[in-house]
């Protein structure tokens, strides 16, 4: 043991270290906003499909449950990137992701309440944009397509070459 | 200037341990891939290796321990000091 060392076990009976975390929560790192889209396009579907079906009430109470259920999970995904991926840094860089998280929230919550196909549209097109500031911030640039569902919508896709 | 810290957690092993003392230096501090160093973020200070610089005065962090670690995106700012030694 040097002297710096012996000296600083010294300092340590007065004065206690500061902590250094070295942990976070797990699972760690594995984090991705399709799982949101992919709801988020099941409320577009379930919305056109009530209003194609609206005389088979049998049809549409299933349309509406996974209209709901769905509506749910697209803010759990939204919540779990914006809590545990988003760092102070991201938020720093990215100043709108607070409200844009928010205004999912609502838009979810509205497109589950209502039967309302501007609702479904808005919250697929801010989930979208979401995605697209999370691969940003891992450097990795992203393009829309027409996502190959019959929503006939767009989806943020990442370019993972 | 010498900063004393103990560390908290398992994102370093098997190099840095619960409990372990640590020596860093904030003095003549140019972080490179491959330093040990504690950043300050959300109001915690974090021990991580330094796995790339991105840009300028940026960098990313990750611990050692892959499965108990993520990445972190952190500035020359957020960076309190280099590890010198155990004690």
């Amino acid at each position: 043991m040097n002297l710096l060392q012996m000296t600083a076990r010294i300092i340590d009976r007065f004065l206690e270290p500061k902590t250094a975390h070295a942990h976070c929560d797990i699972p760690c790192g594995i984090y991705d906003p399709h799982y949101a889209q992919l709801a988020a396009h099941t409320v577009v579907r379930m919305t056109q499909l009530i209003e194609q079906k609206k005389e088979d009430a049998h049809a549409v109470a299933r349309y509406a449950k996974t209209k709901e259920e769905h509506a749910e999970l697209c803010k759990q995904e939204i919540r779990i990137i914006w809590g545990d991926y988003f760092k102070p840094e991201h938020i720093q860089k990215y100043p709108q992701l607070h409200e844009m998280t928010y205004n999912i929230m609502k838009a979810a919550s509205k497109a589950r309440q209502e039967v309302s196909m501007q609702a479904a549209e808005e919250l697929l097109e801010s989930v979208n944009r979401f995605a697209e500031i999370f691969w940003e911030t891992k450097g990795v640039r992203t393009y829309r397509a027409k996502a190959p569902y019959p929503t006939e919508r767009e989806i943020a896709v990442p370019q993972l070459k | 200037m010498i900063r004393r810290y103990i560390v908290k957690g398992h994102s370093m092993e098997p190099n840095f341990h619960d409990g372990d003392k640590l020596m860093l230096s904030s003095l003549f501090l140019k972080p490179k891939s491959g330093d040990v160093v504690v950043f300050s973020s959300g109001g915690r200070d974090y021990l991580k290796r330094i796995a790339a610089v991105t840009a300028k005065n940026n960098f990313t962090a990750v611990g050692d321990n892959k499965s108990h670690s993520s990445e972190h995106a952190i500035t020359r700012k957020q960076i309190k000091g280099k590890f010198l030694m155990k004690y």
